[in-house]
């Protein structure tokens, strides 16, 4: 699984695509680690590209939203079901 | 693969190893089982769907020895219900039925808790050296929303 990645500055937009599955949802999570550990802890998931999501992809949503806050930040998902 | 059962209804089968490549394989399985009955509700089908992905995931991450699990996936449409059967070679084990979602904040944990949500029956047995999974969802039970 693929994603985009948008930085606007006040934040960054991650668009995962495909099935946010046990394969794919390491991935995101990993990136969302590296752009927190970075500072950039204002994140968005848009998820209008993903037609299947599973409990990992619901977890990594929940982690990443999780390390972006202990850093001051939010992750906010948008589109899904879109 | 497709096959006939004694009682005449199409088996949709899928044979190989549990390794997460396959998942999307499973997928597939389910989709042709859909396509060749149109008559299901696409809600009956996402639902069954993302259960028995649960149950799959479970294997593909917890089977051992890992990358040598083999698995057997059936799947049955019956007039009142939609039928799953998966057989895999991975290691004996219990699974935790019944233990309900844990807290909101987990970050895992909630694959079973969402199959047995979405499924009518979840059976799970060993014998013969096999994990045996049978899951069944009654059809036409999806409330409106």
């Amino acid at each position: 699984m693929s994603f985009e990645e948008a930085d606007n500055g006040a934040y960054v937009v991650l668009a995962p695509e495909g099935k946010f599955n046990l394969v794919a949802a390491p991935a995101l999570k990993s990136r969302i680690d590296d752009l927190v550990a970075e500072g950039k802890s204002k994140l968005i998931v848009d998820l209008h590209a993903v037609d299947f999501i599973d409990s990992s992809g619901l977890g990594a949503l929940i982690g990443g939203l999780k390390s972006a806050r202990q850093q001051g930040g939010d992750l906010r998902i948008a589109a899904a079901g879109a | 693969m497709t096959g006939e059962e004694p009682g005449g209804s199409k088996e949709y089968v899928l044979e190989g190893f549990a390794v997460p490549d396959q998942l999307d394989a499973v997928h597939t399985l389910l989709a042709e089982a859909a396509a060749d009955h149109p008559e299901l509700d696409p809600m009956d089908v996402m639902l069954f769907e993302t259960a028995i992905i649960e149950i799959a995931n479970n294997v593909v991450e917890y089977g051992r020895p890992e990358g040598e699990v083999r698995w057997k996936f059936t799947i049955r449409v019956h007039a009142d219900d939609i039928e799953a059967e998966l057989d895999d070679t991975g290691q004996t084990f219990t699974p935790e039925q019944g233990k309900g979602m844990p807290g909101e904040e987990a970050e895992g944990g909630r694959g079973l808790p969402i199959a047995e949500a979405l499924l009518d029956r979840i059976e799970f047995k060993r014998m013969d050296e096999t994990n045996h999974w049978r899951m069944v969802r009654r059809l036409g039970q999806t409330p409106q929303l």
